[in-house]
């Protein structure tokens, strides 16, 4: 039946969604390491990142992971269930 | 001492409170009102013994001397759990359906049960959690001390002895109570648990009102706090690249292999379901935490005279602007971080020490074996007690060795960085069905020397375990070999050096080992289940015994279980083998479920050993192997016959359904017969009624009227009695009750005979009948009367319906393989497909009735040719219709 099929199709692409959710936090929390640090500017016109910007960003990334993530838990829960109805 | 004995008196009260806590917990689960303590909110609280007093003290003194490093320590777990998906979800279902008691259970188990894997694995994890639990010690003696200064009361070096005394008998005893009050088969401790998940919330509620307090009571606001913090010395971006990517990784790889982690996230679970909320609380929890580390560091470092120890910000800040109330909640925070972890810890190491180091040594004492033996159960929760008793001491040892110096705030990463060796063998064997024990065995070895050797000597202070000749010029003066520069590499940070080098060789040599090496069967099997745990979640059988050792296993049974769940157990088994009494067959099955149950309360290894030790012999071998991959084949077999099986059905609703359109048709035909065959009756009654009636009542008839009307009666009695007869033939025939009068003959005879009967008295259609008169010489032994008759019937068909100008007929005769055949075929318009398929059956008639007929002819033909033995057939694309009648070859040969 196309309906249940389709149904499986979408949430295999939502755990493939959670899956991706710790890569993409990674690879943000990985952006730090792209920045001037104190020694690296030190001489030159640059300003260094000041720490109040790295907290904003810092915390601002975990906030959405926290927000993607319950988001994603609640859909995987209502996928679980609508699967449960489709098996039996 | 005044303010002491009130910080002493507040913190009795809280332990108290927390013993209470506990207490109300476990009454509520014995009896079962444990719905609320199954929540995913308590599971997630409990995982935040992740923060332990060296991240709610040290975390602002962290911050204070390194700016935001600190948030690797929780940026790592975050990873972890959000990619709950990955990793956790499959832990924690192995960790169920295997029974796994600890981080060093799951090792063992993973890799064949071996016992010297969990030896090492528990060994290992003392070495990296003792320096922990002295960690905490000294976090919450260092408290009380700060506390004394601040109203100036110095404590002397004893007293702080003493206090740390005090504190770890505290602990030792809660865990005790709670951890070892039962031998529980799923290894779940619901006192404990809720009694981290209130400190969970005391600590997060202190470190978050001095936060507030920090940044609205001492600075003015957000606004002000982020002006403070860019003009402070951690102004700017100051973090090194390779520390940041290293701790963060470092952090992860420790989330997951502490085993006070272990413990609450995989042992504790009661529902695979609490992870998923898990995965967002818990990070939600740790940012929380995190958010005013920072803010406090910065004005503790613009509050506070220069010098003084920031780790203790959290609790000097409030001390100095005068706010005791927050100063004792921000202590009872520590306090709360500092117990929770040493309860947790000492839990999970004592029940990796008693059931992988007490329970063994004390099995191969045990002379006559594990059937004859005294009380185990009492023996496993006394080693149990003994070794929660063992491991807190070794903490105190520790701190009092130590000194309690700056050497102690370092050991957090350190210890870190040693758990993180389980990270290879610990992920390869839960991803990898090719690791090997072999190999866990030699990464595990080669990570752990290498850690000890680069990391863990030196961090004790050079010239104390390590001298300083060998830091600078290496061992024996080989300098590749020097330990904070291996091959050479300098200028590394001596931590992310340890950390690079240690991980990647362990994972190298684990990887080799594994590949070079052959595993042994169990091994093969249990990697099949880890890996695979999603699959297939029950274990294959590995088991066989005689009923004679079910005694035995019942007596083994009572004593590590406690005798009325033992029974209770085999009774059940009993039941479900269908055997009257208490002693169950031991089939594998049943040996295989009460070895995991024996598990749950000893650890895989033992258990499987004390089974070995009744029912004996290798447990696993290749055929049982083979009997696996059997039965993974049948199941394949099983669903490819599945599907066949539902092709099969698809089929045969296909042909139903064309049955069922068949006799849809062949309804409707009866309904018309039925109709035409009063008509047909009727139209000569009504002649034979009208004529008759003539005769009867005019008198004035001549002699020729009445001959004609006479014989018009006549001719239609003949009519219905013809229509009559064609009936009681196609009954008598289709009841097989006709007897066939044997005759021989000559082919052409019997068409001439029939082409004469046929076409005599029509004269209204001239039918050109074309015949190969030299192929008709054959003579047949037949019931030559119904063959003629077969033939007639189709010779007048042809008179009847075909449709064309100048119509001819075709009487062709051949022979096909063992059989003689007579085609008639005309030059008509021919008979449609939808026809085709109903002609021979009674009562069908072609869709314009243009001829009168009952449509009894063609089913009186078939039903003859197969009373004689043959077939009579439409023969379809002749260019008009035609129709084949087949005869037996001895019919023809029998004659010549």
């Amino acid at each position: 039946m196309p309906f249940l099929q389709r149904q499986s199709y979408r949430r295999r692409r939502l755990i493939d969604t959670v899956r991706m959710l710790p890569v993409v936090g990674a690879i943000l929390w990985a952006v730090p390491l792209l920045w001037p640090t104190k020694e690296d500017v030190a001489g030159s016109a640059d300003k260094a990142i000041s720490t109040s910007d790295a907290i904003i960003y810092i915390f601002l990334v975990w906030l959405a992971l926290v927000v993607l993530g319950a988001w994603l838990a609640r859909l995987v829960k209502h996928s679980d269930a609508l699967e449960e109805e489709g098996d039996r | 001492m005044g303010t002491l004995n009130i910080l002493v008196g507040v913190c009795l009260m809280y332990v108290v409170f927390l013993f209470f806590v506990a207490f109300v917990a476990e009454r509520a689960a014995i009896r079962g009102q444990s719905g609320w303590l199954r929540s995913p909110l308590i599971y997630t609280l409990s995982l935040s013994i992740y923060c332990t007093a060296w991240t709610f003290y040290g975390a602002v003194g962290y911050a204070a001397r390194s700016g935001l490093e600190y948030l690797t320590i929780y940026i790592g777990p975050t990873l972890v759990v959000v990619g709950w998906w990955w990793v956790l979800r499959k832990l924690v279902r192995i960790g169920r359906t295997q029974r796994i008691t600890s981080i060093a259970d799951l090792i063992s188990s993973r890799y064949g049960k071996s016992n010297l894997l969990a030896v090492g694995v528990t060994i290992l994890a003392v070495i990296g959690t003792t320096p922990y639990i002295a960690l905490q010690l000294q976090s919450v003696t260092i408290s009380f001390d700060v506390f004394s200064n601040a109203y100036g009361e110095s404590l002397t070096q004893t007293s702080q002895d003493s206090n740390a005394l005090w504190v770890a008998s505290g602990l030792a005893l809660f865990t005790i109570v709670f951890g070892t009050r039962n031998l529980d088969v799923n290894e779940r401790h619901h006192g404990v648990v809720m009694a981290i998940a209130v400190e969970a919330i005391v600590k997060l509620f202190a470190l978050l009102a001095v936060g507030v307090f920090v940044v609205w009571g001492v600075a003015g606001g957000v606004g002000d706090i982020f002006a403070r913090i860019d003009s402070s010395a951690l102004g700017q971006w100051q973090m090194r690249g390779d520390r940041w990517a290293a701790l963060i990784f470092l952090s992860a790889a420790a989330f997951l292999c502490l085993p006070r982690m272990f413990q609450v996230m995989v042992i504790e679970n009661e529902e695979e379901d609490h992870l998923r909320t898990a995965s967002w609380a818990f990070p939600l929890y740790l940012m929380v935490m995190s958010l005013f580390v920072v803010p406090i560091a910065v004005v503790g470092l613009d509050l506070m005279p220069a010098g003084s120890n920031p780790d203790f910000f959290v609790l000097t800040v409030p001390l100095a602007t005068g706010n005791d109330g927050l100063a004792m909640l921000s202590f009872l925070g520590g306090f709360s971080s500092a117990t929770s972890m040493v309860i947790v810890a000492a839990l999970a190491l004592s029940t990796m020490v008693s059931n992988h180091i007490v329970m063994p040594i004390w099995l191969s004492t045990q002379s006559s074996g594990a059937s004859v033996s005294g009380d185990v159960r009492h023996v496993v929760l006394l080693s149990r007690r003994i070794s929660i008793a063992a491991v807190v001491f070794l903490g105190y040892l520790y701190f009092r060795l130590s000194g309690g110096g700056a050497a102690l705030a370092s050991i957090g990463l350190i210890s870190f960085a040693g758990v993180a060796q389980f990270l290879p063998v610990l992920l390869g064997g839960i991803f990898w069905r090719g690791a090997t024990r072999t190999g866990a065995l030699v990464g595990l070895t080669v990570g752990f020397v290498i850690w000890a050797y680069a990391l863990l000597l030196p961090s004790f202070g050079t010239g104390t375990l390590i001298s300083e000749t060998v830091l600078a010029e290496g061992p024996y003066g080989i300098g590749w070999l020097r330990p904070q520069a291996f091959f050479g590499i300098t200028g590394m940070d001596p931590l992310i050096h340890a950390i690079l080098w240690s991980i990647l060789l362990n994972t190298v040599s684990f990887f080799v080992a594994s590949l070079v090496g052959f595993p042994s069967p169990l091994e093969r099997l249990q990697g099949a289940q880890f890996v695979n745990v999603f699959e297939h979640s029950s274990t294959p059988q590995g088991w066989s015994g005689s009923l004679a050792q079910s005694e035995d296993l019942m007596v083994m049974a009572q004593r590590i279980i406690g005798a009325r769940e033992a029974q209770s157990l085999f009774e059940k088994e009993a039941k479900r083998q269908g055997v009257s009494g208490l002693l169950p067959e031991p089939s594998p099955d049943f040996l295989q479920s009460l070895e995991r149950e024996l598990a749950g309360s000893v650890g895989a290894a033992t258990a499987h050993a004390m089974i070995g030790q009744i029912v004996g012999g290798a447990s696993v071998s290749v055929e049982d192997l083979m009997a696996v991959a059997d039965e993974t084949a049948q199941m394949m077999e099983y669903s490819s016959r599945l599907e066949a099986k539902s092709e099969e059905q698809a089929r045969t609703a296909r042909q139903l359904r064309q049955a069922n359109d068949k006799l849809t048709q062949l309804s409707e035909q009866k309904d018309n017969f039925l109709s035409q065959v009063s008509h047909e009756l009727r139209t000569p009654m009504t002649s034979i009624r009208a004529f008759s009636e003539i005769l009867r009542d005019s008198e004035r008839l001549t002699d020729d009227e009445k001959i004609k009307y006479s014989s018009i009666i006549h001719d239609e009695a003949i009519r219905l009695t013809r229509l009559l007869d064609d009936l009681l033939d196609l009954s008598v025939l289709e009841n097989g009750q006709v007897n066939l009068n044997q005759q021989t003959g000559v082919l052409s005879d019997v068409l001439d005979h029939a082409l004469s009967s046929a076409l005599t008295g029509n004269a209204f259609a001239e039918l050109k009948i074309i015949r190969q008169l030299s192929r008709e010489k054959l003579s047949l032994t037949t019931d030559l009367d119904r063959l003629s008759q077969v033939f007639i019937n189709l010779i007048a068909n042809a008179q009847k319906y075909c449709d064309a100008e100048k119509p001819v007929l075709r009487v062709e005769v051949g022979r096909g393989d063992a059989q003689l055949v007579v085609d008639f075929i005309d030059n008509g318009s021919g008979i449609s497909k939808e026809d085709q398929t109903v002609i021979f059956e009674k009562f069908a008639r072609t869709g314009e009735q243009r001829v009168s007929g009952a449509g009894l002819g063609l089913a009186i033909c078939r039903e003859i040719m197969t009373r004689l033995g043959g077939t009579v057939d439409y023969l379809p694309g002749q260019g008009g219709a035609a129709f084949r009648v087949t005869l037996p070859e001895q019919v023809a040969l029998a004659a010549q």
